[in-house]
């Protein structure tokens, strides 16, 4: 059971700049067990997209990886030869990006478009087609034979993530990476997709990385959560230990900052003082001293380390260790 | 209070086909009502602001009311003025007193122009250049709350939330008595939210403006709102205090919306309505109660008959045949 279909070990990624490195990811950790639905939580400029394109291997050009392992299924990704690769995405894992209108080919049919994934089964158009057909349906689109002749703009924003996580599908990927997929979508289609997800992943039995920067959706769909701040992973563990027993000063703050959470009407929100840290020029020891409110002398100039709190709930912070 | 802006069931409707296309097909009304018969009014100094989901005509209605869409019907009258007949120049006086903050934060300033010049560029289109645009475009950005040697950035080299804060300032350039903000905080984290929030609801404490915010996001509503309405297929299918709204909502639609709410705990216990199916098209409205093909509460008589005006109070009403 305790099997993982995704370690990362110690990975960092940089990005050369004209005024430096930039190093967008620093020593990252992360564990996606099997068949669980693990969130990703950070503000913007944290590192999120630049996790997902290093497990898919699509990074931009100016990235380097100077250190790290990213293991899926007993291979590491970082070692696999360009072709492997290709084999490994959209089979055995694919993406259900942010934005399903530019996900979306506009000018081809959706018909056309899930054929045209399916290029690695010999099988028949009218196989094909039927497979098509079978994943509409189980996605809830009604009327699917006659939807397939259709082009993404006739359909919904709903409708349209609801094509996209489909054909992400299609192939029966054990791992599934979901990059913000509800928040171009309203509350009740928010919901939707929740429900979606949490069933079709039940059916297929594969595992979800889910990033979000939307407290209330990874509560609810979550098993996991991880927790990212300038490029480090600050806190992991359970989504009841993590939300229930924060062990980190930004997580901390962050649940207190949603306005979800403050039931009573306020007129002065609580927010984070300061900026995120360049992450060009790094400033030494602890990356999130300079708005935690728990800062002490050590903190300046050591790094905190990762260490496990409780069973499975791991941190980086000099404070909750004493 | 004097009441700043009133909208009489003002209508806003967009050709669906041309008029040769409308013959051929024997279509006898070739239109599509985006907005239709909606009626508000914001007092001084008041929040108002509009929930529903994408397409249901929130922002149609935010532009017929800055005048950037003409209203077929019905009227909207700011401070006594009847905006949808105005000529040139009476829209450039009337534009000065309002004020559009975009949704997107980026998207809606210059590539090409810096901070300094977006800010004072309100002064430029509205021929105030006597005044000394170096000094103004320092206390916009002080007002709100960025450094003053940020006139000379650019957009690309701001955050969501500074360029945020830089629509803020571009809309206080004229002293407006009332800023029409669609989206204000999307996009934007949890943390710089709260600080836009904060920012929006200070400057409002300060100036006394108006605001008429549209969003989606209903955590935000209850923190910053005076007078919520709750718009579906370009009706509002219920307006009240946004405190009673949230504590006791009446509509099945705002019930379905408040309960869809994630909330940020694992054990919430939420019990949520599930709303069946698609929005319907505004091309084919459905008959009867716009909502039934929806409404997990629907009785028969629903599909046929347009649903009543239940008022609540004074200040309460919704339309439905069985309000909770």
């Amino acid at each position: 059971m305790n099997e993982n279909v995704l370690t990362i070990r110690d990975l960092s990624v940089h990005y050369g700049t004209s005024r430096g490195e930039l190093k967008a990811l620093r020593h990252v950790n992360l564990d996606v067990p099997k068949g669980a639905i693990v969130g990703v939580v950070g503000e913007s400029g944290c590192g999120k997209s630049t996790l997902i394109s290093s497990i898919i291997r699509l990074l931009a050009e100016n990235a380097s990886i100077p250190n790290g392992t990213i293991e899926f299924r007993n291979t590491d990704l970082l070692k696999l030869p360009e072709e492997d690769m290709r084999a490994i995405r959209g089979n055995q894992m694919s993406v259900v990006f942010q934005d399903p209108m530019s996900t979306l080919n506009p000018v081809l049919s959706i018909g056309r478009q899930m054929t045209d994934i399916q290029y690695r089964d010999k099988k028949s158009r009218s196989e094909k087609n039927r497979r098509s057909i079978e994943m509409l349906t189980s996605v809830g689109i009604p009327d699917p034979a006659s939807r397939l002749k259709q082009f993404p703009h006739e359909f919904s924003g709903g409708m349209q993530q609801r094509i996209s996580i489909a054909m992400a599908l299609q192939a029966e990927p054990s791992f599934l990476i979901a990059d913000e997929p509800t928040t171009a979508l309203d509350a009740t289609l928010e919901v939707q997709i929740i429900h979606l997800l949490k069933e079709l992943q039940a059916n297929i039995g594969c595992s979800i990385l889910f990033v979000s920067h939307h407290l209330g959706v990874i509560a609810e769909l979550c098993d996991y959560v991880v927790l990212m701040y300038a490029g480090e992973v600050v806190e992991q563990g359970t989504v009841a230990g993590v939300f229930h027993n924060p062990a980190h000063p930004y997580t901390e703050h962050l649940l207190k900052c949603d306005p979800a959470s403050i039931s009573t009407k306020s007129r002065t929100l609580p927010t984070i003082p300061g900026e995120i840290p360049d992450l060009v020029t790094l400033p030494s020891g602890c990356i999130f001293k300079n708005r935690c409110e728990y800062v002490m002398t050590r903190c300046d100039t050591e790094v905190p380390e990762w260490s496990e709190r409780s069973v499975g709930h791991f941190a980086s912070c000099h404070r909750s260790l004493s | 209070m004097n009441t700043v802006l009133e909208v009489e069931n003002a209508r806003v409707r967009f050709r669906s086909m041309s008029s040769v296309q409308a013959w051929i097909k024997r279509e006898s009304d070739p239109w599509i009502d985006a907005v239709r018969d909606v009626s508000l009014s914001i007092k001084e100094g008041e929040t108002f602001t509009l929930v529903g989901e994408s397409g249901s005509g929130k922002s149609t209605l935010a532009m017929a009311v800055a005048g950037l869409l003409p209203a077929s019907e019905g009227s909207i009258r700011f401070r006594g003025q009847e905006v949808t007949t105005m000529n040139g120049a009476g829209m450039m006086a009337y534009r000065k007193q309002i004020s559009f903050m975009w949704q997107n934060p980026v998207g809606s300033l210059s590539p090409r122009q810096n901070v300094g010049a977006l800010v004072t560029e309100p002064y430029i289109v509205h021929g105030l250049t006597e005044r000394n645009l170096r000094e103004e475009s320092a206390r916009l950005l002080k007002m709100v709350g960025l450094p003053e040697h940020f006139s000379a950035r650019y957009p690309h080299q701001l955050s969501g939330g500074q360029a945020r804060r830089v629509g803020v300032a571009r809309a206080l350039a004229l002293s407006p008595r009332m800023i029409i903000a669609d989206e204000p905080t999307a996009g934007l984290d949890v943390s710089v939210q709260g600080e836009i929030l904060n920012l929006l609801n200070r400057l409002q404490d300060e100036l006394g403006i108006s605001m008429f915010v549209i969003t989606h996001n209903l955590n935000i509503v209850r923190h910053i709102s005076d007078r919520t309405a709750i718009m579906y297929l370009g009706r509002f299918v219920e307006q009240g205090p946004t405190d009673d709204i949230f504590s006791h909502p009446r509509h099945p639609y705002t019930l379905a919306l408040l309960s869809a709410n994630p909330e940020p705990d694992p054990d919430a216990n939420i019990e949520r309505i599930e709303l069946k199916g698609e929005v319907p098209s505004l091309m084919d409205r459905p008959s009867g109660c716009e909502f039934h093909t929806r409404c997990p509460f629907a009785a028969e008589n629903c599909a046929h008959d347009f649903p009543p005006i239940h008022v609540v109070n004074e200040n309460h009403a919704l339309t439905c045949h069985y309000p909770r």
